[in-house]
């Protein structure tokens, strides 16, 4: 990438950041929705343990439990805060992705340098300040470690490679706005999937053996599962490595398809028309 | 008694005193502060069957609140109206005045979105009981004299502009309503399908009788249908009478454009007619207005031919909108 | 009342053609409810295996109840799925202005005017989890508690709708409801769980101040555990009824605001 298009993008991944804040109001509606599931989450999983012959089910305790639930929540607000699928979506939908396709821009790229945006709102407005205070919240009352400087830090970096995997997959499932106009329909099915194979409403231990040994061949467990438990503390050492290497793998498997099918739209709708 | 009759009818609005910025959010939240506006502030006027009248005003006049207290939709704060002889926005009255008025909201439809313009239609039969051989005939006349024929059957959501606001019309009408409410109904349509729109409407009058109360920003429709006119500003009647007596009391004037090839010294026309006509250079172009009863057309084109060696030349009469604008700019009347 | 009950057919059947016009997209709709259910229901599944009951209920009776408890939700969700454009801005933009000038009830004609066909995803899959999980429990299905199982689940569909009516009709005072309208809304996933499980003061909020549970987890309760279920359905009926006249309460007085102050 030439330096002066450098630019042209942080241009985008500015006007990330200010929609991010101008929406705020209405993300934090939605968290409360989220503080709501969690409560439920919190409820069930202490009934489960309770009736359980064991503390330790699938390698977790109560606590280890709720902490990685609260995380993982947090956690996809980092992840999961690109807006790629409603740009692309839209684009699609409303006929403009004609225009966007003559400007002297990657289309891809100026998307994930707008996602990129919202992904540092997110990180002010949401991560710190949730994370900060559930970190607290469980040292105090669970008793929970607050996680080390190091932990943080790998946790960070594979953020950053979850969140441009799961924008290249918003990305992708986008697409399919060229097939059909139900896009609020279309967003259920990637977020309900989304989540659920990325490990945020339960962790794949607790998958049945078919399914989690398939997890381990796709990109979604690295979303959520992969940073959180590497904030826990529970991927060290080799694992850590294989792990990350994995990351980077599907980061550019998935960015390579995205450029792939994106440019057989273009073709498609350069000689079929927007 | 008049079809629509309207006594001293008042409307305030009270709105909380909303502060700027995120603090101001919440404290408006608690505040009880309210700013009272008079949308409406004293109107009375009585329209009997048949007539059509244009209910002219800027926006924030007070026409639209008008509008929406005489379909029901909204309650005056003091004063009565009465359409049909009932209080349309009474509960119990009600329902004797909704069977007989027809709106059409030129921003918004009032047709079902994903549905075809004649599912509508078979719907609105039902809710309004029409009777079978009564909405035979009214569909077809109204298919014919709107030319709904070609998107009949599509979903409105497909439609073009006109066609949408024909579609609104056709629906507005559908169940033979002794008043029409047209807010701004000729909005955004292009010429042609402007005046298809307002011929329409003609000859629905023309067959139906109905009463018809229109408010729009463009003067031809005006001029082309209403023999009468009531302009509202800031929530009084400026005027209200017959659209001829506007243009008399208003004299009868006339606009004189021309241009020249050399500069012309405007002095001359101070000093033949004496400050009774105001000379205007604009673009190159001067104008000239003066009232034909005063000053004879003769005697101006005389002064202009006689000091210049005019380039072209216009004399048009005096418009419905530059009339209207005067009136608001001396609030006089 | 008869126009009604004539008009209401033809409200329906034209909306659903509408809808069908785009076979795909209404497929992809009643496609992500079913999945999004099926996908929350395996997560439970897969969270209850791991003990052999979750306070006396076992994987099979949680499974029965959440089939029921999206029944009534579905039957609502396609009926009623117009009422969450009153929170969405509708007051603002004037929709019930076109309902106000037509000799025919507002809130009749705002429900009438869509029916939701994404709720049949939630529809289908409550039907084969009852049947599946059903199957699988020994039920003694007599007649005095399958009656009451109906007509409880057929109140529990009034009380989704009243919920609704509620917090949506809070925009007539507050313009933009909708994100409280999805949390209440959202508030009804508690009743997929055993009552007991929440602490104290959930359990009471979920029992008397939104009933979710009493309408949706009591009747499953007694219908398995072999409770007296003319009790339980008498208290869904009160619930239910009462949630009602309290919604349509606050939907005329909204109503009446709006139409002397307008938007």
């Amino acid at each position: 990438m030439k330096p002066k298009n450098i630019k042209k993008y942080m241009a985008f991944s500015k006007a990330g950041i200010l929609s991010g804040f101008a929406y705020k109001f209405s993300a934090f509606g939605w968290l409360l929705g989220d503080a709501i599931s969690l409560m439920i989450l919190y409820f069930l999983w202490k009934a489960i343990y309770q009736n359980a012959s064991s503390d330790v089910i699938n390698g977790m305790t109560f606590e280890e439990m709720v902490s990685y639930l609260i995380y993982a929540r947090i956690g996809t607000t980092l992840v999961f805060s690109t807006a790629s699928f409603w740009i692309i979506g839209e684009d699609i939908y409303e006929g403009n992705i004609a225009i966007s396709l003559i400007r002297p821009i990657n289309y891809r790229y100026r998307l994930l340098a707008t996602s990129f945006g919202n992904f540092l709102s997110a990180l002010i407005l949401m991560f710190v300040p949730l994370m900060s205070l559930s970190m607290l919240l469980f040292h105090f009352t669970l008793e929970i470690p607050i996680p080390g400087i190091l932990n943080f830090g790998w946790f960070f970096a594979s953020v950053i490679l979850s969140f441009m995997i799961a924008d290249s997959l918003n990305f992708l499932i986008g697409e399919m706005a060229l097939f059909t106009n139900a896009l609020f329909g279309l967003m259920i099915i990637k977020n309900i999937t989304l989540s659920f194979f990325s490990g945020s409403l339960l962790p794949s231990s607790f998958f049945p053996n078919w399914l989690e040994i398939t997890m381990k061949f796709l990109p979604f467990q690295s979303m959520i599962e992969t940073p959180i438990m590497i904030l826990m503390g529970k991927l060290e050492g080799y694992q850590l490595l294989s792990t990350f290497l994995m990351q980077f793998v599907w980061v550019f498997v998935l960015n390579a398809v995205c450029n792939l099918s994106f440019n057989a739209m273009k073709k498609r709708v350069v000689s079929v028309g927007g | 008694m008049a079809m629509i009759e309207l006594r001293n009818v008042k409307k305030c609005f009270k709105k909380p005193v909303r502060k700027p910025g995120i603090l101001g959010m919440f404290k408006t939240l608690f505040s009880m502060k309210y700013t009272v506006t008079e949308a409406v502030k004293d109107i009375s006027f009585s329209l009997n069957e048949g007539e059509i009248v244009g209910y002219i005003g800027a926006n924030g006049a007070g026409k639209s609140t008008t509008i929406k207290m005489m379909c029901g939709i909204l309650t005056p704060t003091s004063g009565e109206i009465y359409v049909d002889g009932y209080l349309p926005y009474d509960p119990k009255q009600r329902k004797h005045v909704l069977g007989k008025i027809g709106v059409v909201f030129g921003q918004r439809t009032q047709l079902w979105w994903d549905l075809p313009l004649v599912e509508s239609l078979t719907i609105l039969k039902q809710i309004y009981d029409i009777k079978e051989s009564d909405y035979q005939e009214r569909f077809d006349f109204i298919k014919e004299v709107l030319d709904l024929t070609p998107f009949l059957s599509q979903p409105v959501r497909t439609l073009s502009l006109g066609q949408r606001m024909r579609a609104d019309l056709a629906a507005s009408l559908i169940h033979n309503p002794k008043i029409l409410f047209l807010d701004e109904p000729t909005i955004g349509l292009d010429v042609l399908v402007k005046d298809k729109m307002i011929q329409a409407i003609k000859d629905i009058h023309q067959r139906y009788h109905t009463t018809i109360v229109l408010t729009t920003h463009n003067m031809d429709d005006i001029t082309d249908l209403c023999q009468r006119v009531i302009i509202l500003d800031e929530g009084i009647i400026l005027y209200d009478g017959p659209l001829k007596m506007l243009k008399n009391k208003f004299g009868d004037i006339r606009h004189i454009k021309f241009t020249c090839k050399e500069k012309f010294d405007t002095n001359v026309f101070k000093h033949h007619f004496d400050g009774l006509c105001d000379v205007v250079l604009e673009d190159e172009t001067y104008s000239i207005a003066f009232d034909i009863s005063k000053i004879s057309i003769n005697q101006v084109l005389k002064v202009i031919l006689d000091n210049a060696s005019v380039s072209d030349i216009s004399i048009v009469e005096n418009s419905l909108e530059s009339i209207v604008k005067t009136i608001y700019e001396t609030k006089k009347y | 009342m008869k126009k009604y009950v004539k008009l209401y057919p033809y409200y329906v059947s034209r909306s659903i053609k509408a809808r069908l016009a785009y076979r795909f997209d209404a497929f992809i709709g009643i496609f992500g409810f079913l999945l999004e259910n099926g996908i929350i229901f395996s997560t439970l599944y897969l969270t209850i295996s791991s003990i052999p009951a979750l306070n006396g209920w076992d994987l099979n009776m949680m499974g029965f109840l959440y089939g029921y408890y999206l029944i009534p939700k579905a039957i609502d969700h396609i009926f009623s799925d117009q009422i969450w454009q009153l929170g969405n801005g509708g007051i603002t933009r004037g929709i019930l202005d076109k309902y106000l000038i037509k000799p025919l009830n507002p809130l009749f004609q705002l429900v009438a005017e869509m029916i939701q066909l994404e709720g049949f995803g939630e529809l289908i899959l409550g039907i084969i989890f009852l049947c599946v999980f059903g199957s699988k429990l020994t039920i003694n299905w007599h007649f005095s508690n399958t009656i009451g199982l109906l007509v409880s689940g057929f109140f529990a569909i009034w009380f989704f709708f009243a919920i609704k009516l509620i917090f949506g009709s809070l925009s007539f005072w507050t313009k933009r409801s909708i994100e409280v309208m999805t949390l209440v809304y959202d508030f009804s996933n508690f009743a997929k769980y055993p009552v007991d499980i929440f602490s104290k003061s959930i359990q009471f909020v979920l029992t008397f101040i939104l009933p979710f549970s009493v309408v949706i987890f009591f009747p499953i309760r007694a219908f398995l555990f072999n409770e007296n279920m003319w009790i339980v359905t008498l208290y869904v009926a009160i619930s239910s009824v009462a949630m009602f006249l309290l919604s349509y309460f606050i939907w005329t007085k909204g109503l009446k605001k709006y139409e002397s102050a307008g938007s």
